[in-house]
């Protein structure tokens, strides 16, 4: 019995694999969700220093202000509400979601979702047979264990490959159709909105408040001591060096955008290769007869189980103690 | 190099000239670095709210991929609940059928 759950355990999980790239879809996923955090990172950056430009640029001159002064720097600032419109949240929400598409497609109709479609219906049978028993008054039964099963296991079969043919072939049309999608989508995101817009824009409005302290420090240079002059130095130094690790957070979300790409390239690629060849039917054949043995297993545990097959999150497909 | 990045270049330019000015000199070089930089935030606003048409083409395109991959994962998935709907049925008719057989053994 041990031997049939670990079988079938082992074989739910290599299906999982079996005939789509699985692992490259979740990776395209990972890749596309950890993109989300990175934008966000450079959106609230650029929100920040726009704050601080706009205050730098008021102090810089020798104007008195009052509170309506501060009104312009709220317009200019990206907010959470507005993002939903914006053509870089737009582009970067269309990855996410295809992202997650591809996922839930992969995901469609797992050999162990239609394996736990065909238990429940081995119990209903079992049921029936139950009830036509009392009825009729007999010791006969209608669907013996082995016939219940049987028939289980054949829904469960042909379900499993008409659902991972027709999930395979789907996702191959949609990621070799989309890919020059995607590729156009993140080449834009980086250079245009992440590199061109958003960059150089902070990096030039952290090189203006900068001014302010360089023109404070020279107009009373002369009037301080070694030791001040150090000081003040030293502080403007860090914002110098703030000023060029600008490029740093883009970078962050640049690269994001290049994992992307290359996980959605690479699963272009895998999937070209499958020319659907004589090889790969006579592979896809061996295929079928490994997973038949698999159900093999399922078919013996419907017959020998006495209480009633049950699945366990964590131990697969088991007979009820 | 885009238009953002030249207006980018000039006010870099002049921030490294004002500190080192007095009076209307440092004045008027402000006046122009501040006009300017009105533009380029402007600018890099437009860029990152509008894009470009090609960018919105592809997006367009990518949703289309995704209710494509949507329909077929739910026509899928479709397959294991008409299973468990068939198991339903038989098991709702023969318990029935069972609650049938009883009422006649009473008669």
């Amino acid at each position: 019995m041990k031997r049939n759950i670990v079988t079938i355990m082992a074989s739910l999980l290599i299906s999982a694999c079996a005939s789509t790239p699985t692992g490259q879809i979740e990776a395209f996923g990972v890749a596309a969700a950890d993109v989300t955090a990175k934008i966000d990172i450079v959106i609230t950056d650029y929100n920040r220093t726009n704050i601080d430009n706009k205050l730098a640029r008021m102090a810089q001159r020798n104007k008195k202000y009052t509170k309506s002064d501060f009104d312009p720097i709220r317009k200019i600032l990206i907010r959470d509400a507005d993002k939903k419109s914006f053509a870089l949240y737009q582009a970067n929400n269309a990855l996410g979601a295809y992202a997650i598409s591809l996922s839930e497609l992969a995901a469609a109709g797992s050999r162990e979702q239609m394996t736990r479609a065909s238990i429940k219906l081995n119990q209903s049978l079992k049921s029936m047979n139950k009830n036509y028993k009392i009825i009729k008054g007999t010791s006969d039964d209608l669907l013996n264990a082995e016939k219940n099963a049987e028939i289980s296991r054949v829904v469960a079969e042909v379900s499993s490959f008409y659902a991972e043919n027709k999930r395979a072939k789907a996702l191959k049309k949609i990621i070799i159709n989309s890919d020059s999608q995607i590729q156009a989508i993140g080449k834009i995101i980086n250079e245009q909105l992440l590199k061109s817009a958003l960059e150089s824009r902070i990096y030039t409005m952290r090189g203006t408040v900068l001014a302010g302290y360089f023109a404070d420090y020279n107009k009373t240079t002369d009037k301080k001591s070694f030791a001040v002059r150090k000081k003040s130095l030293d502080f403007m130094y860090r914002q110098y060096i703030e000023m060029q690790a600008t490029g740093a957070t883009i970078l962050q979300a640049q690269n994001a955008i290049t994992s992307i790409m290359h996980a959605h390239s690479v699963l272009k690629s895998e999937l070209e290769k499958d020319q659907y060849t004589s090889k790969k039917i006579f592979k896809s054949i061996g295929e079928i007869i490994t997973v038949h043995k698999s159900y093999d297993d399922l078919e013996e545990l419907m017959v020998n189980c006495e209480t009633e097959v049950i699945t366990d999150d964590k131990k697969g497909i088991i007979c009820k103690d | 190099m885009t238009e953002l990045e030249e207006l980018s270049v000039t006010i870099n330019e002049l921030n490294n000239i004002w500190p080192l000015l007095e009076g209307d000199e440092r004045n008027n070089v402000l006046d122009e670095r501040d006009k300017l930089d009105e533009l380029a935030s402007e600018l890099a606003h437009k860029t990152i709210n509008q894009g470009e048409p090609a960018l919105i083409i592809a997006i367009d395109s990518l949703k289309e991929a995704i209710q494509i991959a949507t329909d077929v994962k739910t026509s899928i998935n479709d397959l294991s609940a008409r299973t468990e709907k068939v198991a339903k049925m038989v098991k709702k008719v023969s318990k029935a059928a069972g609650k049938v057989s009883k009422l006649v053994a009473l008669l």
